[in-house]
């Protein structure tokens, strides 16, 4: 074979590639494009999605992991903005912090459920050396906890904190949205089990979906939008100058 | 072998020992209950990753200082060509090990064998280049200490047993080959090490998120290669009872001194521009965490005693132009090298919030430490073993 036609194998090899694989490819479209809203305002701070979320999922009940926790944000409104103070506290296990008094030192207090964002542009995803973190068609994030080697390398990655090592598993988990359940038409475990409606989880393409609905007509804001991620998850009322 | 070896060989393998049951108690727990001490009770990347970054940047550091007298004509620093390749080879080895033995399911890197991989991943590309760089490397010392294999085959005994059994497949001009291959893995490990400061970079987390860390890790690689190349020809030459090489010890000290104050100044500039007030507010805090959290580390280990002190005694002509001098300046630079990454490791993470915990000071658990010290011995023993069965130029 001569260069010149060496080099015109490799060209069209390289152009018909991808019109062969998509020509081969019948990958099952979907019209669903998964979201979840978070209502700060309607949090009261029960923790039954946190219990429910470790329940549903086996995610250990006593150890401060959680694929969704609680941050409570106590605030002292009455110093100037430069000199704000701000405390945090935090639940992530079965016992409730927010049920003591002395932890909301401030006059200023408010909740904020946070989960796995689902990212469109996920850290984890690329970071990932073996492909144990994908999106499903549906936009979820999700692992593959056979494949997992453990790196951690997603963990440190992950902007939100979403991700954390299973101790019991030695295998990095996060929040699924419940994928096992939604792909039955279940909610996820963590809305079920919220008695205000401050989460919320649907189909943004579904014009009858609640999320659909709330984002069209309400503001809303994601945690992080400088780390230019594009989250799944969004806020309604978030302090977004306060919230980590 | 005297009683001083016996006593050597015996505490090293103890150490060794016990680190290796610290690695299997860390994984397995088959004594203790489950600790995740490393997930959100702290942070996800701890000792052993800061262990792993000290032995694959010091690995190509080696490189670094060796391909200039093989591949870029300083004849002073030919004579330590093999001592430095066998060291970066034995370096490399403990380094994949650590790293290997610090991931919770390192069994299942056959999948990425297999091509299950994610070439978006720096951390794939970091591992590929390193283990080529590990081929090239093994290959380029064989080739280099071929020649005297042959001679050494006919000595008799172990190290007899050992040149025969590397000497099987004959080959002619193993030098012009040595040299093409060193040239091959000066840019592999070059490409590894500033892959790896890459693989941090890409993170959000402040410290670590900056477009120069791959050039400082060659740069850092640098100052540790040229520091651990003495302390391994002097602790050698010490033993074998020889004060030949001043003219080596000389040439490493010009090293040090230029790679110890382009150091300087990169440090300086780079934590000056992340505390600058018009940075961002989280950016101030991770060096904040380093200055004064951790200040000790930083500013004694890393700075004072790691860059500073030894700089000042190379400089100085009454302790510089000794090699005692250049030893104890090397040993120095080691001591900051190591919390060097230890800082840099562990408290880029600490800006982390797993599960919303916040972190403000890492305490190392017991276990690791241990399984850390095992490394080093397992280097140090490694390194002994190299001198005992290959033909360097020089007996322990």
């Amino acid at each position: 074979m001569k260069r010149r036609d060496f080099i015109k194998l490799i060209a069209t090899l390289t152009i018909s590639a991808p019109i062969v694989k998509a020509l081969t490819t019948q990958e099952q479209e979907t019209d669903k494009s998964y979201a979840f809203v978070v209502d700060v305002n309607k949090c009261i701070g029960c923790g039954n999605c946190v219990i429910a979320c470790k329940v549903e999922n086996d995610v250990p009940m006593d150890l401060p992991i959680a694929r969704t926790w609680v941050e409570g944000y106590s605030i002292d409104e009455n110093v100037p903005l430069s000199k704000t103070k701000v405390q945090k506290i935090v639940m992530n296990t079965a016992k409730n912090p927010f049920l003591d008094k002395k932890n909301w030192r401030y006059s200023k207090n408010f909740l904020v459920p946070k989960l796995c964002n689902h990212c469109a542009n996920a850290p984890c995803v690329n970071v990932c050396p073996v492909y144990a973190r994908f999106h499903t068609k549906e936009g979820v994030v999700l692992v593959d906890k056979n494949t997992c080697i453990g790196c951690k390398y997603c963990i440190v990655a992950c902007p939100y904190g979403a991700t954390f090592l299973n101790p019991e598993e030695k295998v990095t988990d996060k929040c699924t949205f419940c994928f096992h359940r939604i792909t039955k038409g279940l909610k996820p475990a963590c809305v079920e089990v919220c008695p205000t409606g401050a989460r919320s989880f649907g189909d943004l393409n579904d014009k009858e979906s609640i999320v659909y609905k709330i984002l069209k007509e309400k503001e809303f804001s994601v945690l992080k939008p400088e780390e230019g991620t594009l989250p799944r998850v969004f806020y309604l009322g978030l302090e977004e100058y306060l919230v980590e | 072998m005297n009683g001083k070896e016996i006593t050597f060989i015996v505490v090293s393998l103890l150490i060794i020992f016990i680190g290796a049951l610290s690695i299997y108690q860390m994984h397995t727990q088959p004594i203790l209950p489950i600790e995740p001490y490393e997930t959100a009770l702290g942070i996800p990347w701890r000792l052993l990753v800061a262990q792993y970054v000290f032995f694959a940047v010091s690995a190509t550091g080696l490189c670094i200082v060796v391909s200039l007298g093989e591949l870029f004509g300083v004849k002073k620093l030919e004579k330590i060509a093999k001592e430095g390749l066998v060291m970066a080879l034995v370096m490399i080895l403990i380094g994949l090990m650590t790293i290997g033995l610090e991931i919770e399911q390192v069994m299942r890197g056959s999948y990425a064998m297999l091509g299950h991989t994610n070439p978006s991943s720096l951390m794939f590309w970091m591992i590929m280049f390193y283990v080529l760089y590990l081929i090239f490397l093994s290959f380029e010392t064989w080739f280099l200490l071929y020649d005297d294999l042959l001679i050494q085959a006919n000595e008799g005994g172990l190290r007899s047993f050992v040149a025969k059994l590397l000497t099987l497949i004959k080959i002619e001009n193993s030098k012009e080959y040595a040299k093409v291959l060193g040239m091959i893995k000066l840019v592999t490990a070059v490409i590894a090490t500033s892959t790896l400061g890459a693989l941090f970079s890409v993170t959000h987390l402040k410290l670590w998120h900056d477009p120069l860390l791959p050039i400082y890790f060659i740069l850092t690689a640098i100052v540790s290669g040229a520091a651990l190349i003495v302390i391994g020809v002097y602790l050698t030459d010490y033993f074998k009872g020889l004060n030949e090489r001043h003219e080596v010890f000389q040439t490493l000290r010009h090293v040090l001194v230029v790679s110890i104050i382009v150091t300087i100044l990169f440090t300086a500039w780079k934590l000056i521009i992340k505390a600058y007030p018009n940075s961002t507010l989280l950016s101030r805090m991770a060096v904040y965490n380093l200055m004064s959290d951790y200040a000790i580390n930083f500013w004694v280990f890393e700075f004072l005693i790691g860059l500073i002190l030894p700089l000042m005694l190379l400089i100085l002509p009454k302790t510089g132009q000794k090699i005692e001098g250049i030893f104890v300046s090397s040993l120095l630079v080691i001591t900051g090298m190591v919390f060097c990454r230890i800082d840099h490791v562990v408290v880029g993470q600490l800006t982390m919030k797993i599960s919303g915990i916040d972190v403000t000071f890492v305490s190392f658990h017991p276990l690791e430490i241990l399984s850390s010290i095992g490394f080093v011995a397992l280097f140090v023993f490694g390194y002994y073993l190299a001198h005992k069965l290959l033909p360097l130029g020089v007996e322990v």
